[in-house]
């Protein structure tokens, strides 16, 4: 099946990004695990036999799911991002119905349930909030909590008291109330681009997969072949640390190191816990799990598909489902003998792979660097940004550590890298893959390069927001203040490289002006990352100013550039 | 024979050995120094006091007393053009303007901070990738028995080991060409390619009466930066460091799990006798070890340690001396700046710097040049670092007031004797007070 599959996929033709694949994100078993739920990004949602591994039923929403969450045996409710919706499913006499679907905020990427059932929590990734709901006896929004940065995965502690939120890009974790959604802590974690939360059956510790981007370490080939540059690991914490506001979470936790030289695991995803204590972690960019006790120095490896990013177990019938999003398959595996038994392809028939779907399983690929160790989306998490310094070759130098640029709407905004130095995304793709990830793969072709042009050109700026008077006011003071003179167009940068009075560690002093697109969801600004507020890249920097602005005039400014 | 005495044949040429046939010439190869000196080093004097350090020595090679003016004369000098017309005209008054050339690039060596030497740039490039521990070979450490080429040591892994290749084994031809006269550097030559091209290899074993031709392909051959860990007592393990290598903290940070497995709770790390590591590379270590915090500055850059640690919680000792330095010493003296490590030994020399090659070109060599400045976290160099008022007096006569990394437990030339007296081996000597200072900590540290 997976070789018919491949075949497949290599035949190109010309349908948008995405349009075809159904890409699944998540899985619920339900119905005495007799049925194996799918949540798919094309907005479909399947059920497949277990027993038989086939395909029962494809329910179209016409929307984007982006996560399930099992309300009982046969119902589960699922967020539909395109729609800002949740919609509720119940399963009758193996027939799955859409029962419910209500508006609940603009871009829901997650849900999890309170252990009642009773709640549900939806995050917003663009937003930048999460949302309690209450269940019965219909959907209705109970409480919102605004976040300072872009959530994506969630977990509740201590037995639903706690609400535990994850960046979708950078290093923050917010402790909720479950209850009122007051904020507790924002901690840092010592790393980024978190995708996995899993609490052990014990209860009493987290389980974390995310990556570490040293700004010490480069992206030498030395330092790639070492592990040194990005570290893929699993962080254990103790739920106490974590409700524990002035908690240092690196000196609180362990750490287990996913790959080793040679064989690298780029992407850990999710997690998920046997009751025996094992854990199963999807190596997302080598399309692998791993499969061992927490610290296990050679876990088992076992070889999915393209992406696998969500997992369900049935411990009775001691198997592992596997969604693989970017090939529309599920691997199914046997607890016993640690292996690949099935797959069930989801596939539709007619499947049409365009360049930029190429692009899409290039981008995610973490085979694409030395050994395995990264991929484009380590860095630039989901094509924005992980929030992190890299200290590659792109500015011809090391030791000049740079901020990691969002990639969301910015293929027209050439020239591309910090110092305007590639005249072309194909060029700046070309030079990524040679001098930061290594790839020295006979495959590596022109054609992969358009691929991977093609994706980044699909990748929109983030939704812009807001068009209040004090917008409206600060786009006449950015006009008056001249800032467009280097900000200018509609991708609000320019041709040219400018001295703004800023100097990196080799003593470059001409710097491309970044696009200010989606600038509300970075939080570092400038090429090292000096300034951690927009606000103080005025108030400290004084960024190009040759007048004080009033205190109005600075919140005008920022607002109008949060708009953007 | 050891990783380390394989690394020591490594040749180093004399401070601008090339032959030239004109003054002219000679000229070039004063200029390419200086210029390249002025351009890198990290505490390089002026383009004057280099060329009058050089001229003077060139009036010393002719046995005269240089102008009483020279100085002024090239105090006022700032052109190329200038500093050339000087030295030519002082290398045409000499009988042998080469002889000269050298002499006077080797006064101005000594008179440079740090170790400013010339490698030809193979070597170099063999020794970048052992930095690396990306060296490409067959896999062996070469020396001789019988006064026949042998592999003294054949590296597990790499291409030799491969094919069945043994310690011991004699090298009797390479590429069909008798080689059991030839001297070691031919061999090695014959031996050293790129990765992947091909070469035969005539192997006798001892004891045998045949030349077996094994063909090998040139591979990177998988070296260890660590020795076996020795478990002193239970609780602490004995980390030698055989080459310092790029793969120093991945080795480090793979042995962790076995270390805690077998209740090791301390470490002692041995810095002693060794080449001082790639400064990236120790930066890289000392993030690894520290728990946050400074490391130290690099030509003033302050670098930041990130949270994560291996080795957490472990009580470290750190074994210095004289032979510690450069980014070596700057390691120590940053473990115990944080109070992380307890330092064992010796004072180090005070060389704070970190070296890198660079391309004298047309000569086919590189000049190592101190092009790093080590820094405290304070932004000072890593001279005088720790007082010794608490150390017997000999210490600081003998320091003549400089040093990098003053021990927190002095270990003098007087302990050793004693201690070798009783039986005791030279190097067992700080190992023992470390392990004493450890165990001392960790009960202190115990409830």
């Amino acid at each position: 099946m997976r070789l018919i599959l491949a075949t497949i996929l290599l035949a190109t033709a010309g349908s948008a990004m995405g349009e075809n694949l159904r890409m699944p994100l998540a899985l619920e078993l339900l119905a005495n695990r007799e049925t194996l739920v799918v949540g798919c990004k094309d907005g479909s949602v399947v059920a497949i036999d277990t027993r038989s591994g086939r395909i029962r039923q494809i329910v179209e929403t016409g929307g984007s799911i982006t996560d399930l969450a099992k309300l009982s045996d046969t119902g589960f409710l699922a967020t539909d991002f395109a729609n800002g919706e949740l919609l509720r499913f119940q399963l009758e006499g193996g027939n799955l119905e859409l029962t419910d679907r209500k508006k609940v905020s603009e871009f829901p990427v997650s849900i999890s349930l309170d252990p009642w059932k009773k709640r549900a929590f939806i995050a917003d990734k663009w937003q930048q909030r999460l949302i309690s709901i209450q269940i019965n006896p219909s959907l209705q929004v109970r409480a919102t909590r605004e976040l300072s940065f872009i959530p994506r995965e969630q977990i509740l502690l201590a037995n639903g008291a706690h609400l535990l939120v994850a960046d979708a890009h950078g290093e923050n974790l917010a402790l909720l109330d479950a209850e009122t959604l007051e904020l507790r802590a924002v901690h840092r974690l010592p790393g980024h681009n978190i995708r996995g939360l899993a609490l052990n059956p014990e209860g009493d510790h987290v389980f974390i997969s995310h990556q570490r981007l040293n700004p010490l370490a480069r992206t030498t080939f030395d330092d790639l072949h070492w592990g040194m540059t990005m570290n893929n690991v699993v962080r254990k914490i103790p739920v106490s640390a974590l409700l524990d506001p002035d908690t240092n979470l690196a000196q609180s936790s362990e750490i287990w190191n996913l790959g080793t030289v040679g064989n690298g695991a780029g992407d850990p995803d999710e997690l998920a816990f046997r009751q025996t204590g094992d854990l199963i972690v999807t190596v997302a960019g080598t399309g692998q799990i791993f499969w061992g006790e927490f610290g296990d120095s050679n876990p088992k490896r076992i070889e999915t598909g393209a992406r696998p990013t969500a997992v369900a177990l049935d411990e009775f019938a001691e198997r592992i489902y596997v969604a693989n999003s970017l090939d529309d398959l599920i691997s199914v595996l046997d607890f016993d003998r640690k292996q690949l038994i099935a797959t069930i392809s989801l596939a539709r028939q007619n499947l049409m792979i365009s360049a930029a779907d190429r692009g899409q399983r290039l981008f995610f690929n973490a085979r694409l660097s030395h050994d395995g160790w990264m991929s484009c989306h380590s860095c630039h998490t989901n094509g924005h940004t992980n929030e992190q310094l890299a200290d590659t070759f792109g500015d011809r130098s090391f030791g000049t550590t740079k901020r990691v640029p969002s990639l969301l709407g910015r293929a027209q905004t050439a020239p591309f890298g910090w110092l305007g130095n590639k005249p072309t995304l194909a060029k700046q793709v070309e030079v990524t893959l040679e001098t930061t990830m290594h790839h020295r793969g006979e495959s590596f072709s022109r054609n992969e390069v358009q691929d991977l042009v093609a994706f980044l050109e699909t990748l929109p700026s983030p939704p812009q927001f807001g068009d209040s008077t004090a917008a409206n006011h600060g786009r006449v003071l950015f006009a008056e203040l001249n800032c467009v003179k280097c900000h200018a167009g509609n991708t609000l940068t320019s041709i040219d490289a400018f001295d703004v009075g800023v100097r990196d560690e080799d003593g470059n002093v001409e710097f491309n002006p970044p696009s200010l697109l989606g600038i509300r969801f970075q939080s570092r600004f400038f090429h090292d990352g000096r300034f951690d507020s927009l606000e103080s890249v005025f108030t400290v920097g004084r960024h190009q100013l040759d007048r004080e602005l009033t205190t109005n005039e600075l919140n005008h400014l920022t607002e109008f550039l949060r708009s953007l | 024979m050891s990783l380390r005495t394989f690394v020591a044949v490594l040749g180093l040429l004399p401070f601008g050995q090339l032959a030239a046939d004109e003054p002219d010439e000679n000229v070039d190869l004063l200029m390419q120094r200086v210029e390249l000196t002025a351009l890198h080093h990290v505490e390089a004097p002026s383009n004057q006091q280099m060329v009058l350090r050089l001229a003077r020595a060139i009036y010393q090679t002719r046995n005269q007393a240089p102008p009483l003016d020279l100085a002024r004369q090239v105090s006022r000098m700032n052109r190329t053009s200038e500093f050339r017309a000087l030295l030519q005209e002082c290398l045409q008054g000499t009988s042998d303007s080469n002889r000269a050339r050298q002499f006077a690039l080797e006064a101005l060596r000594r008179s440079l901070p740090g170790e400013c030497i010339e490698i030809p740039a193979k070597e170099y490039r063999v020794r970048e990738q052992i930095a690396a521990n990306q060296y490409v070979g067959i896999g062996i450490a070469l020396g001789k028995s019988d006064n026949i080429p042998t592999a003294m040591k054949v590296f597990p892994g790499g291409p030799l080991d491969r094919v069945g290749g043994r310690d011991g084994d004699q090298i009797w031809t390479i590429d069909g060409d008798d080689v059991r006269n030839a001297n070691l550097s031919t061999v090695v030559d014959r031996l050293r390619g790129p990765r992947g091209t091909e070469v035969r290899v005539g192997l006798k074993h001892p004891g045998t009466s045949v030349v077996v031709e094994k063909k090998l392909t040139r591979d990177v051959v998988p070296l260890r930066a660590l020795r076996e860990a020795e478990i002193l007592e239970r609780r602490i393990a004995y980390l030698a460091v055989d080459q310092f290598q790029a793969s120093l903290t991945h080795e480090l940070r793979s042995l962790e799990p076995a270390l805690r497995q077998k209740g090791v709770q301390a470490i002692i790390l041995d810095l002693r006798n060794l080449r001082p590591g790639r400064v990236h590379d120790v930066i890289l270590l000392a993030d690894a070890l520290l728990p946050g915090g400074k490391i130290g500055t690099l030509n003033g850059r302050v670098l930041e340690a990130s949270p994560d640690v291996v080795l957490k919680e472990m009580p470290i000792a750190v074994l210095v001396d004289q032979t510690t330095r450069g980014s070596l010493e700057w390691l120590a003296a940053s473990l115990q700046q944080a109070n992380l490590a307890i330092v064992v030994g010796d004072i180090t020399p005070g060389e704070p710097w970190g070296y890198t090659g660079f391309e004298i070109k047309g000569e086919n060599a590189f000049l190592m040049l101190p092009d790093q400045q080590l820094g405290l976290p304070s932004g000072e160099p890593l001279v005088n670092f720790g007082s010794l008022d608490r150390l017997p007096p000999q210490v600081r006569r003998r320091s003549r007031d400089r040093w990098g990394v003053a021990p927190d437990i002095w270990i003098g030339s007087e302990m050793i004797e004693k201690a070798m007296r009783t039986g005791f081996k030279a190097n067992q000597v700080a190992i023992e007070q470390a392990k004493a200072a450890l165990l001392e900590r960790l009960a202190a540290s115990s409830p």
